[in-house]
């Protein structure tokens, strides 16, 4: 699940900001990629959608890179099956 | 008739404390330096119990019930704008937000800038912080009241900055929309307006969406307004009353606008022109 979640992010993040997704470095802290307090609102609400699974915005701020709330998530979301497989 | 030089197209719902302060903030006798310019203001009230009054003022505005009123601002929205007269057209889709004093003249001066303006000005909110973090700390209709009459509102002088906190980080800064959007009325005809899809309460992505589809105009130009803004009184609305409600009700907007537009909700990063009120002069950023 870390590694589906943390796709994810990465091509979320590289749509919002338009640009490749090879360029969005996992570990920057997402103020680094210009991202601010309304954006994460916004990517909770997807990722509820996409993997079916509560997500406070909070969790982002604690977790503030794509590595480090990967991490998170996958160690404190039960997740149903098939939630987050379309890419 | 000749066709003003601006209408103000704005809708409200149960706003019966916001609106007259709006109004009057539009008003000749508030705003600066448009002693000159002819302009007008049209309301649509969304299905309110009763319509807001408006208070003693040039422009008198004209107040009308939405047709077909709804959860959704956006018929209202619509409607509000068929009505405008103007060769600029401001959408000012939150009724409870006051404007800054420069700010219509601002406008004017912008607009003649380029031949397909996109006149977007910065979000803020009454009070210490935003409204759906100072609720929390006690921010309320009655304590919003008390710090406009210390501030010396209705002045023209008031400092309604001094009193209020910014929804952008500053002017260049991603921007997700602008209650009060400006761009000429040809270019309203060619936008189709607000998408009647944005159906939910509130309106949900309804106004960023515009913002985003205006920008994407043939050769429009993107000009943010420095020195301007439009303040948010307190009215219980979708991303001002408290942070839980706040949060669900951008989530759910971020979710409705993705399924629509089959992307996600994105900020305006485009730094485009920058416009300073203050001196008149334009930051092209080239």
């Amino acid at each position: 699940m870390e590694n589906r979640v943390k796709e994810w992010m990465v091509q979320y993040i590289a749509s919002v900001l338009q640009c490749e997704a090879a360029t969005i470095d996992v570990a920057a802290t997402f103020d680094v990629h210009g991202l601010d307090s309304v954006e994460a609102v916004i990517m909770a609400g997807l990722m509820e959608e996409e993997f079916r699974t509560a997500i406070d915005p909070m969790e982002l701020y604690e977790n503030p890179s794509i590595s480090l709330f990967a991490e998170h998530f996958s160690k404190t979301h039960s997740v149903e099956d098939g939630a987050g497989t379309a890419a | 008739m000749s066709a003003p030089e601006l209408t103000i197209a704005l809708v409200c719902w149960q706003m019966s404390r916001e609106v007259p302060r709006t109004l009057l903030s539009l008003s000749r006798g508030f705003q600066r330096g448009m002693e000159d310019i002819d302009y007008e203001i049209i309301v649509v009230d969304n299905g309110s119990d009763r319509l807001p009054e408006a208070p003693a003022m040039e422009p008198k505005p004209q107040i009308l019930r939405a047709t077909v009123p709804s959860p959704s601002p956006v018929g209202a929205m619509n409607q509000a704008l068929s009505q405008a007269r103007g060769r600029l057209i401001g959408a000012w889709i939150d009724g409870a937000r006051m404007a800054s004093s420069g700010l219509l003249r601002a406008i004017c001066g912008a607009a003649k800038l380029h031949a397909r303006p996109v006149l977007a000005v910065p979000n803020w909110q009454l009070g210490p912080n935003r409204q759906a973090v100072s609720v929390h700390d006690g921010y309320c209709a009655e304590v919003e009241d008390r710090l406009l009459a210390d501030a010396g509102w209705p002045d023209a002088n008031v400092d309604l900055f001094s009193i209020a906190a910014p929804e952008m980080s500053h002017i260049a800064g991603p921007m997700l929309e602008s209650n009060a959007l400006f761009l000429r009325a040809d270019d309203w005809k060619a936008l189709g307006g607000f998408d009647p899809a944005f159906s939910e309460a509130g309106g949900g992505a309804a106004n960023p969406d515009v913002f985003q589809r205006a920008l994407a105009l043939p050769g429009a130009q993107l000009i943010r307004i420095a020195g301007e803004a439009t303040f948010h009184q307190i009215h219980g609305g979708t991303t001002t009353a408290g942070r839980d409600r706040a949060v669900m009700a951008v989530k759910q907007a971020a979710q409705r606008y993705s399924r629509l537009r089959g992307h996600p909700l994105r900020q305006v990063r485009d730094r485009g022109w920058i416009y300073d009120a203050a001196t008149g002069t334009v930051e092209r950023g080239e």
